[in-house]
């Protein structure tokens, strides 16, 4: 049996998904896009700079990668839409993180603003995954909306916090038919294994790898961490026990 | 004339079209989104609109994001 993680009708081979933001020196993105090993990368829109009007992310990010637009800095469903069709126009594919923020402090999203925009972006035909925070109904609405997959948060973004609603997560999991990815809050390999473990379908992440001392060798760790925490998922693991259960028999020993 | 880009006011020649705005600030159109007057340019239309006089200019390309 293929594991095969599809979203919007198209099948994605890896199911690390990782940022280009935060990173000290944009040079760096190209080596670490070849570590992680990823097939989609997230990007914002923002006004160009004028002083520098050759600056591109576009210019870090190898042919063939799936872009993932995100709608940073909209506070509103409306605001989210303007970004999400203004993105498009860009002519790189019309996949859309949708993120609406209007809490600066958290930045938790917004889950009704951001279904308002999905129903909007759904119908519209972009391929829609909906950055929110893990709530089962609204995880429901946003299924019958129209979203390809929901990304329900670990942590606050840029916290490296791990998966703080983990209990959460285990139910949007269990419970939604498309796929689960966990966004933002994983600080470390440990936690993206964890997702994995868990059954998300896959992880989004940015600030672990960009802040890291060596975010080449760092991605690299990512990109092992989700292999081992699916591939875990798919063996089976074992339960726990409150009692120690020995592992060899507790018989037929050497007599003194 | 005068045109807001990206909030600035900005003084333009008659008669410029989206594209050779842009050639004149050397922004690669492949690489801009635009948006006037809350509508969105279509890139194969960069070429035919002529700015208006009291046009609002948003210029956007993709950056680093999460």
């Amino acid at each position: 049996m293929v594991d095969e993680l599809i979203i919007g009708g198209k099948s994605i081979r890896s199911r690390l998904i990782t940022g280009s933001g935060k990173y000290r020196d944009d040079r760096i993105i190209k080596d670490v896009l070849q570590a992680a090993d990823c097939d989609v990368i997230t990007v914002a829109l923002r006004r160009i700079d004028f002083d520098r009007p050759e600056e591109s992310i576009m210019n870090h990010i190898p042919e063939g990668k799936i872009l993932l637009s995100n709608t940073s800095g909209a506070r509103t469903a409306e605001e989210a839409v303007r970004v999400a069709r203004l993105a498009r126009e860009m002519g790189c594919g019309n996949w859309i993180k949708i993120e609406v923020i209007n809490d600066s402090k958290y930045l938790l999203p917004d889950n009704s603003e951001t279904l308002k925009a999905t129903e909007i972006l759904a119908e519209d035909g972009f391929v829609v995954l909906p950055y929110m925070s893990p709530e089962l109904a609204s995880a429901r609405r946003m299924v019958d909306a129209g979203a390809a997959a929901v990304m329900p948060l670990g942590a606050p973004i840029g916290s490296n916090r791990g998966l703080q609603t983990r209990e959460l997560l285990e139910i949007l999991i269990s419970e939604i038919e498309i796929p689960v990815i966990v966004d933002a809050g994983i600080g470390r390999p440990s936690d993206a294994a964890l997702a994995m473990e868990i059954g998300a379908d896959a992880v989004l992440l940015n600030t672990a790898i960009a802040s890291s001392d060596d975010p080449v060798s760092m991605a690299c760790a990512f990109k092992l961490a989700v292999e081992a925490g699916r591939l875990a998922f798919l063996a089976g693991i074992a339960g726990q026990s409150k009692i120690a259960i020995a592992s060899s028999p507790l018989t037929g020993f050497l007599s003194n | 004339m005068v045109i807001k880009v990206n909030g600035v006011d900005e003084s333009v020649d008659f008669n410029m079209s989206v594209m050779n705005f842009l050639k004149e600030k050397s922004l690669d159109p492949a690489r801009v989104v635009i948006e006037i007057n809350h509508n969105i340019i279509k890139k194969n239309q960069y070429s035919e609109y002529i700015l208006q006089d009291g046009d609002s200019v948003e210029i956007l390309r993709f950056v680093g994001g999460g």
